[in-house]
């Protein structure tokens, strides 16, 4: 029994990160530290920007973004154009082959559009706010294939840009069992290949020598998961890892002067909001509650004083960033307008007590925001009681419907109005908190078929004031993406989020 | 009484309990009170002789109810495990037979699991929150008391006087309440003032992991695991907290080990 006070102790000295620096290979090796490891190695599957942004590097999209303008570009598609109002040519670029030798071919685009919309496939993108639209994949010839909508469907582009569509290789995907293959050994176009993936620890990539637009710099990216700040720090700052994603804002200054790597930022397109859920029974039904709650909460002081300013608020459901964007009135910071709200409702602030899910490490200071705002709801005497997940916990709650009657989360890379709007406000999405508005869902699904730039502008514009009325969410803010990185890369974050390692660059040490 | 690691360990254990029961007294901030414009100060800062955490909250008011909250647990477990433990290793140890076998048996199962492994894995189950965890804590806890108890009550009530007692026709009941029970009950002392401070650091640990007391509540676990995030740049958000832990739980268990040697010599090891 005397070990217990030892353990004490030994509390007090676990300096996170504790483990030991490895001793790898000083080559053109580049390890990137994330909060969380990928859900599946599956493509097409999750709707995850963490699983997304480790496996878009084994797979290629049609169509890339520049990292500038954020607009598409070829990718593995060509060129592009639209037949008629439902129907989308591509022509794809010849000469690419798959890491075990196949071929690609419009066979290819094909066979994963069959496997991702197929319901047994489970996929998150055969829903409607992704893939569902495409009713058909034409193979005109090997190098050309249509995709036909059911709708006009203009945020397609935008779709085959992002993520939401990886293209695997039709003839594995085919056989008996590979399925499972391709989730065990993903087998993709892209600039890496597919080396292991020990869970819990690490996912390593080694370097594709025929990619089609040229091998990439480094040769071996691994990804390491290290879900406290802290602990990711420890290995910046010992050399263990090269890029750590999410430097909190408070020590980015240490980590400029430590010498060793140096903190770049840019302003993401992700957005993180308070969800009010809707979708379960509780206080948040009634929407002067939300409303009450939008002017409880006082984002500016979370911004400057928790966040230290590394964020821009935003006042409705979309950012800037996204194309689609129109602005809206900011809640104001308001505890009368609040209580007065509450009265109305009919609900007593000082017997309100609230749950409050939160992620802990997946965006900036997650849990610590999660708990300023239930001291900011403490002024009014809520009781909010925050309970903090890990991320894959999280999401689970979220898609399961059952978190709290609050819960924080970010969505990104946002770029367009459809791809928030749709998947967030709709009931039957999977990350959607609030739903069941015959109004709204009506209206997203007229926006969404709008190809007329100025009816799309005044649809989605609509759509925002729309939402800001209804206050499905606490808005919150964009979040700035601080990475740390060491001072040997060569590396730009950029707003879509991607953590793009064909980019980087490694000075020899 | 010449021991000095006793009279240490009954200073400190007095001086925490003294402390956690006039917290309120000795500090005038409120340990939920964010104030987030005065966020990680460092201790010596006017006003928060420990400083404050990220969200402005003063540190000295959340370890001094920090120890309220650890030494609540570690009574309501000990009470809770004493007195299930006690009556089961009784009722095991003066009935034999089929009742022995059940809750010796059952003992033996649960011992051949980690003490805190078994402990979260409960409360896991039955769920999170401060009743909870000292649930699981007494579910898992229980043991030591009932195999302990037994072992007494078995060479009690082969002692004459037991004997004479029932011979002139004294009740079980009674028997076991008039000259058992008194027999063992400095062993049930030793044993509860051992495994309070295992509770304390128990619950420290489980809070730690995310189970347990959940934030806002300040519990040192938690408080640990918060400061974690803020190691490079705010030293004292898990230091003191840290410290509070380890001398509260190095305070009772000297004064654990005093009063075993005190009251019962033979269990020494």
């Amino acid at each position: 029994m005397r070990r217990s006070s030892l353990l004490a102790v030994l509390f007090v000295v676990v300096v996170a990160g504790a483990a030991p620096a490895q001793d790898r290979a000083r080559g053109k090796e580049i390890v990137v530290g994330l909060g969380a490891e990928p859900r599946t190695l599956l493509a097409v599957t999750i709707v995850d920007w963490t699983t997304n942004t480790q496996i878009e590097h084994i797979y290629d999209r049609l169509l890339d973004r520049d990292a500038k303008t954020l607009k598409p570009k070829p990718m593995l598609a060509t060129s592009w154009k639209l037949v008629n109002d439902t129907t989308w040519e591509f022509a794809l670029r010849q000469g690419v082959k798959f890491h075990n030798g196949e071929p690609f071919t419009a066979q290819a685009v094909k066979a994963t559009f069959d496997y991702m919309l197929d319901p047994a496939s489970k996929s998150h993108y055969a829903t409607s706010s992704y893939w569902k639209p495409v009713k058909e994949v034409q193979v005109v010839n090997d190098y050309t294939v249509r995709l036909v909508t059911d709708k006009p469907y203009p945020s397609l582009l935008d779709h085959a840009s992002l993520t939401d569509f990886l293209v695997m290789p039709a003839k594995v995907l085919k056989e008996p069992g590979g399925v499972q293959k391709l989730a065990q050994h993903p087998i993709g176009t892209g600039p890496f290949r597919f080396v292991e993936w020990k869970r819990d620890e690490r996912l390593v990539l080694e370097r594709n020598p025929d990619y089609w637009a040229g091998p990439a710099d480094i040769s071996r990216v691994t990804f390491r998961f290290i879900p406290e700040f802290s602990a990711r720090l420890a290995a910046l700052l010992s050399g263990e890892i090269d890029i750590m994603k999410d430097v909190p804002p408070q020590v980015a200054d240490s980590v400029d002067r430590s010498g060793r790597a140096k903190v770049r930022s840019t302003v993401s397109s992700r957005i993180n909001y308070l969800a009010l859920v809707n979708l379960k029974p509780g206080p948040m039904q009634d929407l002067r509650v939300r409303r009450a709650m939008n002017h409880a909460v006082d984002v500016e002081e979370l911004i400057t004083q928790v966040l230290k300013g590394r964020a821009t608020r935003v006042c409705g459901p979309l950012a800037p960033t996204n194309v689609d964007y129109a602005p809206v009135e900011c809640y104001k910071y308001d505890p009368e307008r609040a209580r007065a709200l509450f009265k109305e409702a009919g609900v007593d602030p000082a017997k309100l007590t609230l749950a409050l899910d939160t992620p802990s490490g997946r965006y900036p200071l997650d849990k610590d925001v999660s708990l300023a705002i239930a001291a900011q709801l403490q002024r009014l005497g809520i009781t909010t009681n925050v309970m903090a997940n890990e991320w894959g916990t999280h999401l689970d709650k979220i898609k399961n419907r059952n978190t709290g009657d609050l819960f924080f989360l970010g969505w990104g890379p946002a770029l367009h109005g459809q791809g928030t709007m749709e998947p967030l406000f709709r009931a039957d999405q999977t990350y959607a908190s609030y739903g069941n508005n015959k109004v709204l869902d009506e209206k997203i699904a007229r926006a969404s078929t709008l190809v007329d730039a100025k009816g799309r502008a005044a649809a989605y514009a609509e759509l925002q004031k729309l939402v800001h009325d209804e206050a499905p969410w606490v808005f919150l803010w964009q979040q700035h993406d601080l990475y740390g990185v060491a001072s040997h890369v060569d590396w730009q974050p950029r707003a879509d989020e991607k953590v793009w390692m064909y980019d980087a660059k490694v000075t020899p040490r | 009484m010449n021991s000095v690691k006793g009279w240490l360990g009954l200073g400190i254990t007095l001086t925490v309990v003294v402390v956690a029961a006039a917290a309120p007294w000795l500090t005038p901030h409120d340990p939920l009170r964010a104030d987030l414009t005065s966020g990680l100060r460092p201790p010596g800062s006017p006003g928060h002789p420990l400083g404050t955490d990220q969200l402005g909250r003063d540190l000295l008011a959340r370890v001094l109810h920090g120890a309220r909250l650890a030494l609540f647990i570690g009574i309501c477990t000990v009470l809770v495990t004493m007195v299930v433990g006690g009556v089961l290793g009784l009722v095991a140890g003066f009935v034999e037979r089929w009742p022995s076998a059940v809750v010796m048996r059952l003992a033996d199962v649960q011992l051949s699991f980690p003490f805190i492994l078994l402990a979260m894995t409960i409360n896991a189950i039955v769920g999170l929150g401060l009743r909870n965890i000292i649930l699981s804590l007494s579910a898992a806890g229980w043991v030591v008391y009932a195999r302990v108890i037994r072992g007494e009550v078995l060479s009690v009530k082969q002692r004459d006087y037991v004997h004479a007692a029932a011979a002139l026709g004294m009740g079980r009941a009674r028997l076991l309440w008039r000259h058992v029970l008194p027999n063992v009950a400095p062993s049930i002392v030793v044993v509860a003032s051992l495994q309070f401070s295992q509770f304390i650091v128990a619950e420290a640990a489980i809070s730690f992991l995310g189970f347990g007391v959940q934030p806002p509540t300040p519990a040192w676990g938690s408080m640990l695991a918060e400061g974690r995030d803020f190691l490079y740049i705010a030293w004292w958000l898990a230091a003191f907290p840290g410290a509070a832990l380890a001398v509260t739980a190095l305070g009772v268990n000297l004064l654990g080990d005093w009063l075993r040697d005190t009251f019962d010599p033979k269990l020494r090891v």
